[in-house]
């Protein structure tokens, strides 16, 4: 194989081969296969029309590549899935009560929600150490004992799409063998192996991994969130090629920077993550890898690919470096996830100890315990809009419109313990709405979504004999809700109790008439709650305390209530990009936000808010339990590389992240800025107001420079770049 | 007891060991010119005015009972009182009072708020300004913070008596100690003040064991030949192993617009990179750690 160098780090430019139709075709005979399915159990549709694109969809190669994993195939399911969708959603009682739910909770802009058939981690570590043939030759045997026709019917729709794998790996292998390309033979002569075998060596084991990506994410249309631990899932193959072929810490480096190369290719959405580190405490929490794949990542830097780094007490001082100082050199792609936490928060659900502390975080910050279908984000619960209704009359200052019942008008509300009722009480409707809408929801799911390549990875299903989505054949069926805009609903809670009922400088309604009014002739008003009333984000413990309130008592409204899968919900705190939705449809609030600017940030404090440092920030979000959050949170920092810059600044960053983490932290993510952000924050100071840089020997506000100062501080960030 | 002082800074990564808090106590008897804490050298309450955050309300005009403001930014200081007014009313933070007395029981409350990111050797430092201005109040405080199990560190000009040094020393973890030249008249230049006491006392700290770390500014117009003599100096020194050197920069002229003072002087600019590595390389060899 051809040595890794710094321009193999180039996009790769792929070409289609070995591909007798055409995209359209493609989609055209699948339906064709689906119709002549037409009445089967969905999981009979499924596996008839994934078997179908991986027969006949063409292959794409790119020269110099030692990895062959994609197709064109990409599309052809989602389609299908979105033609049948509509259909149900139209003819089914229950899926218009699901709607009407729903339509209600979204025209209040209270909660949004939708199905989910993706945030999966396949069980890699079965499907490497029995490999496709493996799998075939099981579901074979267990066919034969089956009496049921529904398991019968399971059993044939994983051979039928395994086998259809397995010709597709011979297909990209002859793909690969036709170009004179040494890089791709490599490949070739892997796939064919892998065709009937399961990996032997490492990189075997890597394209076994990217085969099984390319099959399920694209072709099934089942989105594949995290590739798992694969220091730990790695290791037997990097210890067979060090041992039996000589190999040597270099080559291995190589061989996973070509994978790394191969899988950013996809430029999925959302990157492509994996984990590093064993987060089962009776394992060690490291292997020779950990330190090897996270140096090599860090190093490449793609930008498609992120690190879910699964902190526990005994990880090493070299690891934890490692990744502080790629953070501090701007690497944006690392997570710190607190295992122990974790493991926690999903034993609360009722996840049994062995399952709960062998998960992965599948896609943002969502664990999935081992076993464990998670379906993310089918609640989103927006925590600013409880206070805007709470003030309101229970009635949307955009719209007028209402979601929850019984609430007073503003004028009768005398005390600030009132109104937090209140806004409780605007809570449960939602956090009610929104799981009865989310069960409407799993009614219907049944018809829509099937899974022969996932299933046969789970062990419960596979020996079950139940498709994970289309029996609920997984473990644990849960179900997710994620609380959005926390501290904005803080901070303006906060301004609210000292304005109206502390300082008495106005009434609740007339207050409210100027929200209405998106502060229109108020900006004095509007910037003085903005900069100088205490924000979450601080460590100001009487605003702490309001969120600690908000975020435990709608956890507990979420956590642990029935699903209608067999499961329970779990409940998150992050917010996506469904913060700017949200936030769009959000009138002004009182911590002195405009109509339709985004809602805060995930667990953080409001945009620019923190500005007592790092600690502080933390120890505001450290306030309340994270082991509310079975379905996950995360704070996101922000710092300038000035701050952590030299030895006491990295190890001042891995204090802070130790620290945090040591405390109760359930996941963390840092910002380090460059001299294209501080441009921005000259341009506009308001959004940068919290930015720290180090001057000399400290640190100041990067607004409270002045321009000259700014522009030289630029000039020497872009010189350091 | 109350001490008097104008900021404190959480998350300071570069005033010692680890994570600290830091604490800026206000007064200073030295007035080097590149002084970049200018709010920290008198004794008495200022007012500063940052024109970047004003949003023109005029809210501080109506507010001021002497008359002081005539438009945003336009301060008359020499009838202006102090008073504060101005500055509670104002929304965007233009104005801010530089100084405020605080008890010890304050202070205790607010420097160990992030005591839990303390370990790995970070703590607390008092800085200023001159902190030992006012030993007392601050060897109150370090023995309290001592008793509690937080490392201490002392940020100093030295320009004090020695008995403010004996006052802090049983309860000080780690001095670290400015040092800007050892010629007296180069000194005088860029500090007004002799430096007899300063190098008397950094002597007396190494002889009774503290544990030092100097701190040079490097000051190209002002005191960039003086490395020589410092290096020769605290070789002499056996208990000074680590020495930080900071290169100056511009980035403060603002805090003296906001004072309503005059710009330091613009002869003044950092030593080139070599001269700086040049620097830090003979420190180096001399057996120093050498911390930028």
């Amino acid at each position: 194989m051809k040595p890794f160098q710094q321009t193999s780090k180039l996009p790769l430019s792929f070409f289609s081969v070995a591909g007798e139709k055409t995209h359209d075709e493609l989609i055209s005979r699948a339906r064709t296969a689906g119709q002549n399915f037409q009445g089967e159990k969905v999981t009979v549709q499924y596996s008839a029309l994934v078997s179908e694109v991986m027969e006949n969809c063409s292959v794409l190669i790119a020269k110099g590549d030692p990895f062959i994993s994609m197709t064109d195939g990409a599309g052809v399911l989602s389609e299908f899935s979105a033609e049948r969708r509509k259909k149900l959603e139209l003819s089914d009682e229950e899926s218009d009560a699901y709607k009407t739910r729903l339509r209600k909770g979204q025209r209040a802009c209270a909660f949004q929600g939708h199905e989910d058939f993706g945030h999966t981690c396949p069980d890699f570590e079965r499907i490497l150490s029995v490999g496709i043939s493996g799998i075939v030759k099981e579901a074979e045997s267990l066919l034969k004992e089956q009496k049921s026709v529904e398991k019968k019917e399971f059993y044939q729709s994983v051979i039928r799409v395994w086998k259809s794998a397995r010709s597709l790996a011979l297909r990209m292998a002859q793909a690969g063998e036709k170009e004179n390309d040494e890089n791709l033979s490599v490949a070739a002569e892997n796939l064919r192996f892998l065709a009937d075998n399961p990996p032997k060596t490492f990189m075997q084991a890597l394209q076994l991994i990217a085969l099984y990506y390319e099959l399920q994410q694209n072709i099934e249309d089942t989105p594949v969130r995290s590739l798992g631990k694969l220091d730990r899932l790695l290791y037997p193959y990097y210890c067979h090629d060090m041992e039996k072929s000589n190999k040597k810490e270099e080559d291995i480096e190589e061989e996973f920077s070509y994978f790394l190369r191969h899988i950013d290719s996809y430029k999925a959405c959302a990157n492509i993550p994996f984990a590093l580190c064993e987060t089962r405490k009776a394992l060690p929490c490291e292997n020779a890898l950990t330190l090897i794949l996270l140096r090599v990542t860090l190093r490449c830097r793609f930008s498609n690919i992120k690190i879910h780094l699964n902190y526990r007490a005994d990880i090493s001082d070299e690891v934890m470096l490692a990744a502080g100082d790629a953070i501090r050199s701007g690497s944006n792609s690392l997570v710190f996830i607190n295992s122990d936490i974790t493991r926690r928060a999903l034993e609360k659900i009722g996840i049994q100890r062995e399952d709960a502390e062998d998960f992965n975080i599948v896609g943002c910050y969502e664990p999935c315990s081992r076993e464990e279908i998670p379906c993310s984000c089918a609640g989103r619960l927006n925590f600013l809009k409880a206070v805007e209704l709470a003030v309101n009359g229970g009635k949307d200052l955009l719209t007028g419109d209402s979601y929850a019942t019984d609430t007073p008008d503003c004028e009768a509300i005398t005390s600030f313990d009132e109104l937090m009722d209140i806004v409780r009480m605007q809570l449960r409707a939602f956090a009610e709405g929104c799981i009865e809408s989310a069960k409407e929801r799993e009614k219907v799911q049944i018809y829509l979504h099937a899974s022969p390549l996932l299933s046969a990875t789970y062990r419960t299903s596979f020996y079950g004999g139940k498709d994970v989505y289309a029996d609920y054949g997984a473990k644990y069926n849960n179900t997710s809700v994620c609380g959005m805009g926390i501290a904005s609903a803080v901070d303006s809670l906060y301004a609210i109790k000292e304005l109206i009922f502390n300082r008495k400088r106005m009434s609740l309604s007339d207050f409210v008439d100027i929200l209405r009014k998106n502060w229109e002739g108020e900006e004095a008003l509007r910037i003085y709650i903005k900069n100088r009333l205490p924000k979450y984000g601080n460590n100001v413990r009487k605003v702490d305390e309001i969120a600690e309130n908000l975020v435990e008592y709608t956890a507990n409204l979420i956590n642990g209530k029935p699903n209608a899968r067999g499961g329970v919900f779990r409940f998150a705190l992050f917010s996506v990009d469904t913060r700017f939705v949200l936030g769009e449809r959000t009138a002004a609030s009182a911590d002195g936000r405009l109509c339709g600017e985004p809602l805060s940030k995930n667990a953080g404090a409001s945009s620019c808010a923190d500005k007592s440092g790092l600690a502080a920030h933390m120890l505001s979000v450290l306030s309340y339990d994270h082991t509310c959050f079975p379905d996950g949170m995360v704070l996101d920092a922000t710092l300038h590389s000035s701050t952590v810059s030299g030895e006491d600044g990295l190890k001042a960053l891995n204090t802070a992240v130790i620290t945090y983490l040591k405390k109760g932290g359930f996941a963390l993510h840092i910002n380090v800025l460059d001299a294209e952000l501080l441009r921005k924050a000259q341009k506009n100071p308001e959004l940068y107001s919290n930015l720290q840089v180090r001057l000399c020997g400290w640190n100041v506000l990067f607004s409270s420079l002045s321009r000259r100062d700014q522009d030289e501080f630029i000039a020497q960030a872009e010189a350091a770049q | 007891m109350t001490g008097w002082i104008f900021d404190i800074k959480h998350f300071a990564v570069h005033d010692g060991e680890g994570i600290r808090t830091t604490v800026f106590f206000k007064g200073c008897p030295l007035r080097c010119v590149w002084c970049h804490n200018p709010e920290g050298l008198t004794r008495k309450k200022q007012l500063s005015f940052f024109l970047v955050k004003c949003i023109v309300c005029g809210t501080c005009i109506k507010q001021c009972p002497v008359g002081a403001i005539s438009s945003p930014g336009q301060i008359n200081r020499s009838i202006c009182t102090n008073c504060g007014r101005c500055v509670d009313v104002c929304p965007a933070s233009a104005l801010a009072e530089q100084g405020y007395s605080v008890t010890e029981d304050e202070l205790f409350i607010k420097v160990t708020e992030e005591k839990d990111f303390y370990d790995d050797g970070g703590g607390v430092t008092f800085s200023g300004g001159e902190c030992l201005l006012q030993a007392e109040f601050c060897a109150k405080m370090l023995k309290r913070l001592k008793k509690a199990g937080i490392n201490t560190a002392v940020d100093t000009c030295g320009l004090v008596e020695q008995k403010a040094f004996e006052a802090v020393l049983p309860f000080t973890d780690t001095f670290l100690y400015d040092l800007k030249a050892i010629d007296p008249e180069v000194h005088k230049r860029c500090t007004g003040a002799d430096n007899a006491l300063i190098l008397n006392n950094l002597t007396y700290l190494n002889n009774v064991g503290a544990n030092l770390e100097v701190v040079i500014p490097l000051v190209k117009g002002y005191n960039l030949d003086e490395w020589v003599n410092m290096l020769v100096f605290l070789k002499s020194l056996d208990r000074v192993k680590t020495v930080k050197l900071l290169k100056y920069h511009g980035f403060y002229f603002s805090k003296y617009e906001a004072l309503g003072w005059k710009a330091p002087p613009a002869d003044m600019s950092a030593p080139t990179e070599k001269e700086f590595n040049d620097i830090k390389e003979s420190f180096t060899a001399e057996g120093f750690i050498v911390k930028t």
